[in-house]
């Protein structure tokens, strides 16, 4: 028996099977898109760091506006809106509470402390110095790792060195697992792999591991079936060699 | 025009039998002609022969779906036409590809007559009856459609890389089921 029988033994398929696959009649099946799943992905990473940023912008607008505002009840809190209400004040509304050494609108004496004031100047002042001396320290240590990373790059290699995998990315869908930008070497029989989950508290549970040849079906791109584990929903990573790559089972 | 009416053209003998069956199944059958063949003027010689099939096998038989009935019929004229162009000859173009992954699951010289088509014919079904439904589907868009791996993955909306991967182990398991079966492969 060869391909041929089994080209020709497959008229003989049920009907039924023949109907059900019949798109150009009863349409494509409904299935969640692979577009959908990103979208997903994506605001599954997205809502983390939105709540975050919410999270600082809460906290920080209150001190910002507690060095910028007056103790002058009659500020634009009565007006519901920090918009002032004269056409001078209007002018001066557009400078920023660290700039303005002019008391606000509604208050023009200079006995009066401003916000400005050295008391919170000297603090402002510090932790601008703090903020520059963190900003020279980060461009320095990013000078170094651009230099390191400049090094690597002309041996023309990919980045294999990095343990963070940065370079390698997984996509899961259905049971297989692709994998892009990873070099593998030529001989991959001592290669491994592990997969462990990320649980929501940060915990790591390892899942699976063993020879990456026990679940490679591809090499180019990699693709892995990793379907016999039967994963449930979550955030997971793979090792392969050296490299690392994050991937998520949807629901 | 339901399938039980236009069957019921077939049975009276009436002319409109073609015509509606064409109007019902015309692209239908065009499409699965067209993916074997992959000519405008085989496909649409392929789909007359269909028809005159119908016609010549309505009376006696009744299918009750004639779409999948139609379907095999074409299927078969479009795969003797196309042996009858590329004798042995393996190129481009889907039905070569895909009669490549069969050989891959067998490649034995010995070849079943009918009888032996016809067995095979329900071990196949026993072997898709267990498959998964989306593993059912990409089989039958396949090797019986020979649909390419893009429409496949753009109808079921997966990665081409994807199917290829399902097909692959689907192929491993036909194999080790037709092993089981006492198939020599």
């Amino acid at each position: 028996m060869n391909g041929n029988d089994l080209m020709d033994a497959l008229s003989g398929l049920d009907p039924k099977y023949i109907d059900e696959a019949a798109f150009e009649l009863h349409g494509k099946p409904v299935k969640r898109s692979p577009k959908k799943s990103k979208v997903l992905r994506g605001a599954f990473i997205a809502l983390p760091i939105a709540a975050a940023l919410l999270i600082t912008v809460m906290v920080a607008l209150p001190a910002l506006f507690r060095m910028g505002t007056s103790s002058d009840t009659s500020m634009p809190s009565d007006t519901g809106s920090y918009a002032p209400a004269s056409e001078e004040a209007a002018s001066d509304a557009s400078a920023s509470y660290e700039a303005a050494e002019e008391p606000s609108w509604d208050y023009e004496a200079a006995e009066e402390p401003s916000y400005e004031e050295p008391v919170y100047s000297a603090e402002t002042e510090a932790a601008a110095d703090s903020a520059a001396e963190d900003t020279t320290n980060a461009s320095a240590s990013a000078k170094n790792e651009s230099a390191a990373s400049t090094e690597t790059a002309e041996s023309e290699e990919p980045s294999e060195t990095e343990t963070s995998g940065s370079g390698i990315s997984a996509e899961y869908d259905n049971g297989i697992l692709t994998i892009e930008n990873i070099t593998l070497p030529e001989d991959i029989s001592e290669v491994g792999y592990r997969i462990v989950q990320t649980t929501a508290t940060g915990t790591e549970i390892p899942y699976s591991e063993g020879s990456l040849e026990d679940i490679l079906t591809e090499t180019d791109p990699l693709t892995l079936d990793i379907s016999e584990l039967a994963l449930y929903d979550g955030t997971y990573t793979i090792t392969i060699g050296d490299e690392i790559a994050e991937f998520i089972v949807p629901e | 025009m339901q399938d039980n009416e236009i069957v019921d053209l077939y049975w009276a003998r009436s002319e409109n039998a073609i015509t509606e069956t064409n109007v019902k199944y015309g692209g239908y059958c065009r499409k699965i002609a067209m993916n074997i063949v992959a000519n405008d003027e085989d496909s649409e010689e392929c789909i007359n022969d269909t028809y005159l099939s119908a016609w010549n096998t309505m009376p006696e038989e009744r299918p009750d779906l004639l779409a999948p009935y139609l379907a095999a019929i074409v299927r078969n004229h479009a795969l003797t036409l196309y042996r009858k162009l590329h004798s042995q000859k393996r190129g481009a173009g889907q039905t070569a590809l895909a009669l490549d992954e069969l050989f891959e699951v067998a490649s034995s010289s010995d070849t079943e007559d009918m009888v032996g088509r016809s067995l095979l014919s329900g071990h196949l079904n026993r072997f898709v009856a267990g498959l998964g439904t989306n593993d059912r589907l990409i089989f039958v868009r396949r090797y019986f459609y020979v649909d390419s791996l893009s429409d496949i993955a753009s109808e079921l909306s997966m990665s081409e890389s994807a199917v290829k991967s399902q097909l692959f182990r689907t192929r491993q398991k036909l194999k080790d089921y037709l092993i089981r079966e006492g198939y020599e492969l």
